[in-house]
């Protein structure tokens, strides 16, 4: 059994990575375990749960930017600029859990477009301990640098591998003045590859969406109606102007009726988009898979999967997503080799799972391997840090 | 040791592929950077990742240096092969491979002209975002390896928001293809901005944005530049984001109109170049607001191109103001720091007093949305003592900016020029993470080596000091010289 750690300080941060680097113990390290299923399983002698470094250390108001501790959770920060009309515009899984920390290091993308919205494009500097308890400092508090090499980049994404992540500054935006969804449906008898390309050219032909995504029939999403097919919801948010012009060229694009989300309707909708991969790994036995690749293979995979469980699509994101039944993964596995420009992660799966399956499908080509074991051996040369959770 | 190389690789690269002589190598000492000069020993001019890959071998088997090179347009020294070696030129590598219009993405070789990028794309209605002020001329190859901004970057983030996918050469000669699709570590990231220190970049696939219905360009001088600054600073809060907003000062002001005449106001304090973009309904919303809040901190009048021609013409005056200032001077001085942009009338006040303290004549222009200062020093190279002075007033501008909050560098790189002020910005732990990471993709220090990072002293390396010929960022003072 893992012993657990709780720093409320970034001297105590440092103070327990010293050690156990020292007693050579593997460290896992926490934030709101909103994601906690990411990568191959990694040894665990100790855990390090950072939430209790937990808070806003500057905001930088005029500059719509902040500086936290990375223990704060992204529904907190935001609860906390909402009098300022400010927002940080990610949107992870369960956000009140999901610390701003733990965001970074699983690069969770949200379901907002990119470029602009994604922890890379947000993150502008943060501090981290290194294995043996060195502090670090990269990246600034300003929106444009190219001052050194982009270790904020290196952390995102980084599944806790590198460092721990002790504060972070973030760029922020005005909160939008007015928001709205158009959801259209997509003719059930267009074939697969007719699909796809409505929802391109819907998204193409919507100006400035803020999030485009494909929805699956059977999520059990509230505020959809239940009729077998599925759906494009493209949400528009900024000015009252922007939120109001889209519904008319969605629709022709789209080919199928639409109807409009505002209010609460809106937000039920989209968290239940945001929350589905923390949600779904909980039902018994299915493995949250993400799909990576350009948008007409995604959207074609996605068609595939939904043979065994729903998946959503973020064509702009390049990604998909989808809840996939265990006993099924061979045959899903299949679909996925059909469609070679895509690759595939298996994010959550039921315990034990990882141990006896890989992760990753294609596997990496050797040189990524090679530079990735090359980057870890460089920040943590002890490798103390979740061994074996980066599936290199 | 040259003419092995050139034995080995000239039956692939051709004759004219290698090139040894002085008079053919001498055009690559330096980049856009003047101050620095250090001519390679040997070009090489491959036409494809597999050739890029066997000069790149032959380097790494011989122990020679070797540095990419793209138009040579950067303004920090990054192309500049300082410890001499190979210059390994991606000049003829300059074809855009395929255009997705449905996906909206295109494929290049990196010695790609920017703009060209957007020249191939126009058809299908899309264009490549980073637009930095060189970009008739520079290469997306020296975009990646800066991770260049521009006027634009404001709204649509510099050229790392716009790498899919990158084609590198290592150090060793191995090639790898870095995806953003990828799961596991942001190698693009990380790769983007690295200045041809971990790798040479071959082809990339770049993010299209479609070209936008409607665009307004405003042209509003005020009395001076706190009150502009102000005005900026407001229309963000205000949550409206203009795709980009200029600002020049009265120095630059009259140097552009005496040598371009843009129809810049020759009496004000300052012009903010504003631009917006987007649906039309969109548009004139936020220029509505715009103009609200302009009106309300002082603008002195609100000009507002009419057509692409008016456009075209304001947009002159900014685009081409570094190579006005060659008019005035015979050397000019730029710097590239950043501030937090509530900082901004505080910062360009101190870099005022800066000038005056050294009896030196400086301009401003700079990219005000992001913060980011390009304070530029006139003076003549041949007065040591103003040279100088020069220096000591860098210097000081370097630490205003950190001490505001700010780093060293917007858009143009660290290069040699600033590398050895980066302690400035960081402690040792911090660079000793950084150079872990870069060694543990340049392994044998041959990879444009003398970059980004300062160069250690007491471990048989020189502490670098600075060319007697010459000043860091120094910049052809020449028309056509980009910022």
């Amino acid at each position: 059994m893992a012993g657990t750690s709780a720093p409320a300080s970034e001297e105590e941060v440092a103070r327990a990575l010293a050690a156990a680097s020292a007693a050579g113990e593997a460290v896992v390290l926490r934030g709101g375990g909103t994601r906690r299923g990411l990568g191959a399983p990694a040894r665990t002698d100790r855990i390090v749960d950072l939430r209790g470094l937990s808070g806003v250390i500057e905001h930088h108001v005029s500059d719509l930017t902040v500086e936290a501790w990375a223990g704060t959770t992204v529904g907190a920060l935001n609860r906390e600029l909402l009098p300022h009309r400010q927002l940080l515009a990610l949107d992870p899984p369960l956000p009140d859990r999901a610390t701003l920390g733990g965001v970074i290091a699983a690069g969770d993308p949200g379901v907002r477009v990119v470029p602009g919205s994604r922890p890379r494009d947000l993150l502008l500097g943060l501090s981290a301990v290194l294995a043996g308890g060195t502090r670090i400092r990269s990246g600034g508090r300003v929106v444009k640098n190219v001052t050194g090499y982009e270790l904020t980049k290196l952390f995102t994404g980084s599944l806790g591998t590198l460092g721990a992540i002790t504060r972070v500054t973030l760029r922020l935006r005005a909160r939008p003045e007015a928001s709205r969804t158009v959801v259209a449906s997509l003719p059930v008898a267009d074939s697969v590859d007719q699909s796809a390309d409505r929802v391109l050219a819907a998204a193409a032909a919507a100006p400035g969406p803020a999030a485009v995504a494909v929805v699956p029939p059977g999520t059990g999403l509230r505020g959809l109606p239940e009729d077998g097919g599925f759906r494009l919801a493209i949400r528009f948010e900024g000015l009252r102007e922007e939120a109001a012009m889209s519904p008319a060229c969605v629709a022709e694009a789209a080919g199928g009726a639409t109807e409009v989300l505002e209010g609460p309707a809106e937000e039920t909708f989209w968290a239940g988009v945001r929350d589905f991969p923390a949600v779904a790994p909980e039902r018994q036995g299915t493995l949250g898979v993400a799909v990576h690749g350009p948008p007409q293979a995604l959207l074609r995979t996605a068609w595939r999967l939904a043979a065994f469980g729903p998946p959503f699509a973020f064509p702009d994101q390049r990604r998909a997503i989808a809840s996939i039944p265990g006993t099924d993964f061979e045959a899903a596995l299949g679909a996925l080799r059909e469609e070679p420009d895509v690759s595939a992660v298996v994010e959550t799966a039921p315990d034990g799972w990882k141990r006896d399956n890989d992760v990753l499908h294609p596997p990496p080509s050797a040189q990524v391997r090679a530079l990735s074991r090359r980057i870890k051996d460089a920040l943590d040369p002890t490798g103390i840090l979740a061994p074996g959770r980066m599936p290199f | 040791m040259m003419e092995a190389l050139a034995a080995e690789l000239r039956p692939h690269l051709g004759k004219h592929g290698f090139l040894l002589r002085p008079e053919h190598t001498l055009p690559y000492e330096c980049d856009g950077s003047t101050a620095y000069r250090s001519a390679p020993q040997a070009v090489a001019l491959p036409r494809s990742t597999a050739e890029v890959a066997r000069v790149v071998r032959a380097c790494a088997a011989a122990g020679v240096p070797f540095t990419a090179r793209g138009a040579g347009t950067g303004l920090s020294g990054g192309a500049t092969p300082i410890e001499g070696g190979v210059v390994i030129s991606l000049a003829g590598m300059n074809r855009v491979l395929e255009v997705n219009p449905a996906e909206r993405t295109a494929r290049c070789q990196t010695g790609v002209v920017n703009l060209e990028i957007s020249r191939a794309t126009a058809p299908f209605g899309l264009f490549f975002a980073p637009d930095p002020s060189s970009q008739s001329a520079c290469t997306l190859g020296g975009n990646i390896a800066e991770n260049s901004g521009g006027p634009h970057c404001f709204k649509l983030g510099a050229t790392t928001s716009h790498i899919l996918e990158v084609t590198v050469v290592l150090d060793d000669g191995e090639v790898v293809v870095l995806s953003e699709d990828d799961a596991g570590y942001d190698l693009v990231g990380l790769f983007v901005g690295s200045e041809g220190t971990l790798g040479i970049a071959t082809e990339a696939t770049v993010r299209l944005l479609p070209v936008p219905e409607t665009v307004e360009t405003l042209l509003a001088p005020f009395a001076g530049l706190v009150p502009a600054c102000e005005a900026v600073s407001r229309i963000v809060a205000a949550g409206t984001v203009p795709v980009a907003m200029e600002m020049l000062d009265a120095a630059t002001i009259e140097v552009v109109e005496a040598g371009i005449g843009a129809g810049y106001p020759k009496d004000a304090g300052a012009v903010l170049l504003l631009e917006l973009d987007g649906a039309k309904p969109a548009v004139a919303r936020q220029r509505a607001d715009v103009d609200r809040i302009l009106q309300e901190c002082g603008a002195l009048e609100i000009r507002v191109a009419h057509d692409a021609a008016e456009r075209e013409l304001l947009w002159r005056g900014r685009k081409f103001a570094f190579g006005a200032m060659g008019r005035i001077s015979t050397d000019l001085y730029v710097q590239d720091g950043v501030v937090p942009r509530s900082a901004l009338p505080e910062a360009i006040a101190e870099v005022e007093r800066i000038g005056k303290r050294h009896d030196l004549r400086v301009a401003n222009v700079f990219h005000a949305g992001d913060g980011n200062l390009h304070p530029c020093i006139s003076y003549d190279g041949r007065d040591p003592d103003e040279k100088a002075r020069v220096m000591a007033a860098s210097h000081e501008l370097l630490s205003l900016c950190v001490r505001l909050g700010g780093v060293l560098s917007g858009e143009h790189g660290v290069g040699i020029e600033k590398r050895d002020s980066l302690d400035l910005l960081f402690d040792e732990d911090d660079l000793e993470a950084m150079r872990r990471v870069r060694d543990a993709w340049n392994r044998q220090g041959l990879l444009n080596p003398g970059k980004i990072l300062p160069v250690r002293s007491g471990c048989g390396e020189p502490r670098a000091t600075l060319p007697d010929s010459g000043m860091p960022g120094r910049v052809a003072a020449i028309p056509g010289a980009w910022i």
